[in-house]
């Protein structure tokens, strides 16, 4: 009597978990958004390399008047301070940049293992053992004694109700666990949100007047007279100046993605007990990651 | 140190002067000229990265690595609870065994 009753207490506890039914884990968002964000990493990564383009050709118009050296063209030194200041170090373009691919970086294995973890086959393998059980339960049912028949059916009702609550566990545990790992991480991704289009900005901004200036010594050094070599130097600058455009372009891209980071990440949190979440959020981020991605490869 | 509005100037003047000169200049003047001014271009744009922030992010990043392993355990003990199935499917096979060879209880 006491088993029938521990029994039924387990499959209540069972029905209530699986009846709820409620929430659940957004493996396919997550999925969605970990993808999107390696992608922002890559064009953080495209940014860099157009960066480095237009460095160097800041540096190779502001070359001091005497001889070349190797170092002459090295772009760690296109900020090199005067004698008695300190070096620019992590403020300077290249260490900013790198500084996001961190920032991105550890967003990205997060989301990861977050959508690993919402996707992960841990069904598939209670599944399993819950078969050899019913299995075995069967056998049961085959024996010669006669109260093997009773035993079956208390083993049967038992093993339906481990493995119903095995599922209902599961799942209840996985939104459990996602819920709480995303609430405590929505600030910290706000943060490197924030991080990454603080040192944006600041990149922008300093390749803005860079290209200010480039354009002013291009002007003392434009040959005064219209001819072939004229050509030649408008279409170099001409190349410049694309590309100056280029990295501008890939910056505001980057930034409007990594600016509805938190947006989407905050969103996942709310639809996983939601029946019509709202995802505009994610929905900008995966619109805008594609763009990027397109962007990306046709100018490789 | 000069702060940056001034340095903006000394650049817009000295720019402007050599704009105006630039034809009249000699080869040294025009060296001159030009080393000075990409020169304190270069400041400025120093300048403007050194001012600008650079915000500490490492207690979001660690932060977001405590969350990673708390994700990591919780993976670990859902798998443990197929796992306690699998344990009672033996049990049970265990049971059938010495049911049919005769073992009383």
């Amino acid at each position: 009597m006491a088993a029938k009753i521990a029994i039924h207490r387990v499959m209540v506890v069972s029905l209530a978990l699986s009846a709820c039914g409620c929430c659940t884990a957004p493996a396919g968002r997550l999925k969605a958004l970990a993808d999107s964000t390696t992608q922002l990493s890559l064009t953080n990564q495209h940014a860099y390399e157009q960066s480095a383009v237009v460095e160097r050709a800041w540096v190779i118009i502001t070359q001091k008047s005497g001889d070349l050296t190797p170092e002459s063209f090295n772009l760690e030194s296109a900020f090199a301070p005067e004698i008695g200041q300190h070096p620019l170090g992590p403020k300077e373009i290249g260490a900013r940049i790198e500084a996001n691919d961190v920032a991105l970086t550890v967003i990205e294995n997060y989301l990861l293992a977050l959508s690993s973890f919402s996707s992960k086959d841990f069904q598939s393998d209670l599944d399993k053992q819950a078969t050899k059980l019913a299995g075995s339960v069967k056998s049961f049912s085959n024996l010669p004694q006669p109260w093997a028949k009773t035993a079956a059916q208390n083993s049967g009702i038992l093993a339906t109700a481990i493995d119903g609550l095995g599922h209902a566990y599961i799942e209840h545990q996985r939104v459990v666990a996602l819920e709480r790992a995303m609430d405590t991480s929505q600030t910290p991704i706000e943060q490197l949100a924030a991080f990454v289009i603080t040192n944006d900005n600041t990149v922008r901004d300093t390749l803005k007047q860079m290209e200010k200036y480039y354009l002013k010594d291009a002007n003392l050094l434009r040959p005064r007279t219209p001819g072939a070599e004229r050509l030649a130097f408008d279409a170099y600058i001409a190349g410049v100046v694309d590309q100056f455009n280029d990295v501008q372009s890939t910056f505001v891209g980057l930034d409007g993605a990594v600016a509805n980071l938190p947006k989407a990440h905050a969103e996942l949190i709310r639809s996983m007990c939601s029946e019509k979440p709202s995802l505009d959020g994610l929905k900008e981020l995966i619109g805008e990651a594609n763009r990027l991605s397109k962007f990306y490869k046709s100018a490789k | 140190m000069a702060n940056n509005s001034d340095l903006k100037q000394k650049i817009d003047e000295l720019y402007g002067w050599l704009r105006s000169n630039w034809d009249q200049l000699s080869d040294a003047d025009k060296n001159r000229g030009y080393d000075a001014l990409t020169t304190l271009q270069k400041q400025d744009l120093a300048d403007q990265l050194r001012r600008a922030p650079l915000p500490d992010i490492r207690v979001a990043v660690q932060a977001i690595d405590t969350a990673v392993d708390g994700i990591k355990r919780e993976a670990q003990k859902l798998a443990t609870v197929a796992q306690v199935v699998g344990w009672i499917a033996e049990a049970a096979s265990l049971i059938e065994k010495a049911i049919a060879s005769g073992v009383s209880f």
